[in-house]
């Protein structure tokens, strides 16, 4: 039982991470990008094609490329420099012109062609096999049990959530999460003001792509293998249903509200009987759920169950006491 | 050159399935300017109910009827139930995307719970390919194009010869221009919805007829392709929608002559992101801004 919950919270906190790069896109600067778990995977394959070693060749050509033996921190650090790049090429083409609707049936057209073409080409990532046998990060060093292995990953996980979230908290009060925020407000009073909305947008979206490529590495570490069947679309859709529900733009409610929607509420129907012959009741069930949930989120409490915290103003001391009016000044 | 007119032949027939689908979100779009990605759900909706009416009555014509049904009948309520509240609420279209994707969420995974995720077979009339002109065509393939024929036909009469046509196209250029001449746009948005839910139900049932089988996330891998139709006719122009299945559509078939069948789909898709660039407004543009002034 423990084990169960130790691994649950893993899960959580690697869902964490990846709902807090795209909460960067969607929450701060507004872009509904559909394409998200393309940068997950990006680097998950890289980053566990890196640790897994050369692929056992088969003879036709299978089998996947970039295998070493490299150790976990460069892995990781390989997979978000990853999924930044790749995501700076997709946003970099679908920003330039498009937003809102078009945008987003953009960034989904590109995840199903990179689905296609992963599945289909044996000889990049190994087809629909994709990259497996991934090691543990530093188990061979620990020597470490089973049940002490567990917990020293679910600490790693948690750890890198909490440097993730700190850096990203200093972006969002920085001046340049300001700007972001200013260019989800309203783009062209923004370029009016003299800032190049698609560079902001584009660094906004590559920053998702580096958080991204993070989780993904962390994400194949924990599953130990990483295939087409992980990243379907749908996965994507499961993290906004999670960042509405928390709070669209506030960090603390979109980790929250993705653990709910993407670890708790699927395990909650777990300890339900299984009806024989059909294994795909409570799956289909669960995402029946998380739909119903994410339209009533928008249609009752849009700003989700922790809203977005109001910026102050800075010049907040000059409201609470006037200046002395000028006219006294004068008389006394 | 007998293989690419075959291969032409089967681009028709997937036009045909594409047209009834690309016509029926056009015409969604143009009236109401929602981008709606739970049309693939709605055609899987239709084309499941046909496949439960088969199971008592072997008839095609029964079957397709009952897949336009259901399908009207699912995007009706769909609309009028839960994009409604929200459009009357003043709503954003991204946000309203996004509800659309929790809609096909629940009902794809209805579908699931319901019918389970193997394939369904889909019985239709089966026959060996005949050679019509230049083409090579089994007799479901027949049934597809003259029901994507007729249905392209009734629209192209209500479009251009009814009232509802006319108050449709009304609402479709300016909708508070439409209401103070006195238009009940409520009730021509909601007949629309209905009326694209009819295609869709329909097309959904062509193509699980024309696949032989039903799974319940084939209406969403088809939507993408119904989208890329869309764009690169012209987003909102039923008469694009239909010059853009029809070029999507032979697109595929045709590349699928040359290159691995399995990037099909590809092909529609990366002319989706080409049009997008460079010819946001499709071939036969609309008035609705596309890509961002700023």
């Amino acid at each position: 039982m423990l084990q169960y919950i130790i691994s649950v919270l893993t899960i959580g906190a690697i869902v964490g991470i990846l709902s807090l790069g795209l909460n960067v896109r969607w929450g701060w600067v507004g872009d509904l990008d559909l394409a998200y778990y393309l940068f997950v995977a990006m680097g998950a394959y890289v980053g566990g094609a890196l640790q897994a070693g050369p692929s056992q060749n088969l003879g036709d050509g299978s089998g996947w490329i970039l295998g070493m033996t490299l150790p976990f921190p460069v892995a990781l650090l390989i997979g978000g420099a990853v999924g930044a790049a790749s995501a700076a090429i997709v946003g970099g083409i679908a920003l330039f012109r498009l937003r809102g609707d078009y945008f987003a049936i953009t960034t989904l057209a590109f995840t199903l062609i990179a689905v296609e073409f992963l599945s289909q080409n044996r000889n990049i990532f190994d087809g629909f096999n994709g990259v497996y046998g991934i090691p543990q990060p530093f188990e061979s060093q620990l020597n470490l049990s089973q049940d002490d292995y567990q917990w020293f990953f679910l600490g790693l996980c948690c750890v890198l959530l909490i440097i993730v979230y700190l850096i990203l908290n200093l972006l969002y009060h920085s001046a340049f999460g300001r700007t972001l925020r200013a260019v989800r407000e309203d783009e062209i009073a923004a370029a009016a003001f003299g800032r190049n909305v698609y560079s902001l947008k584009l660094k906004a979206y590559v920053i998702g792509g580096a958080c991204a490529g993070l989780g993904g590495v962390l994400f194949a570490a924990y599953l130990s293998t990483w295939n087409p069947t992980v990243w379907a679309p749908a996965e994507t859709f499961l993290l906004y249903a999670g960042i509405f529900l928390g709070g669209q733009a506030n960090s603390k409610g979109v980790v929250i509200g993705t653990i709910i929607v993407v670890v708790a509420i699927p395990e909650a129907t777990r300890f339900l009987p299984e009806i024989p012959g059909h294994g795909d009741l409570f799956p289909a069930l669960h995402l029946v759920f998380v739909g119903i949930v994410l339209i009533a989120v928008l249609r009752f409490r849009p700003q989700g169950l922790l809203p977005e915290p109001r910026s102050r103003d800075r010049d907040n001391r000059w409201r609470r006491k006037p200046p002395p009016p000028i006219v006294e000044a004068v008389n006394g | 050159m007998t293989d690419f007119l075959h291969a032409v032949g089967f681009g028709l027939v997937t036009a045909s399935i594409l047209a009834l689908a690309t016509v029926a979100i056009s015409l969604q779009f143009s009236v109401t300017s929602i981008p709606n990605l739970a049309q693939g759900e709605f055609m899987m909706m239709g084309a499941y109910g046909g496949l439960v009416v088969q199971s008592v009555i072997q008839n095609v014509i029964v079957e397709a009827l009952a897949a336009v049904v259901v399908g009207a009948a699912v995007s009706w309520a769909v609309y009028r139930f839960l994009l409604q509240p929200f459009v009357r609420a003043g709503t954003r279209n991204t946000t309203l995307l996004v509800v659309t994707l929790g809609v096909s969420l629940i009902l794809q995974n209805v579908l699931l719970a319901v019918f389970g995720g193997s394939y369904l077979q889909l019985k239709v009339p089966a026959s060996a390919p005949i050679t019509v002109g230049p083409f090579l065509w089994t007799i479901a393939d027949v049934i597809i194009i003259v029901a994507a024929l007729v249905s392209l036909s009734v629209v192209h009469i209500v479009l251009r010869y009814t009232k509802f046509g006319k108050s449709q196209r009304a609402v479709a250029d300016n909708p508070e221009l439409a209401r103070v001449t006195g238009i009940n746009s409520g009730q021509v948005i909601r007949l629309t919805w209905l009326w694209a839910g009819a295609m869709s139900g329909l097309g959904g049932f062509v193509l699980g007829a024309q696949i032989g089988g039903l799974e319940p996330s084939l209406g969403f891998q088809f939507l993408l392709v119904v989208f890329a139709a869309a764009v690169v006719g012209g987003i909102g122009q039923p008469y694009g929608a239909m010059l853009g299945a029809l070029l999507i559509g032979i697109a595929m078939e045709v590349s699928a002559a040359y290159i691995p069948a399995d990037y099909k789909q590809g092909v529609a898709f990366a002319a989706l992101i080409l049009t997008l660039l460079f010819r946001p407004n499709g071939l036969v543009p609309s008035r609705s801004r596309i890509v961002a002034e700023a």
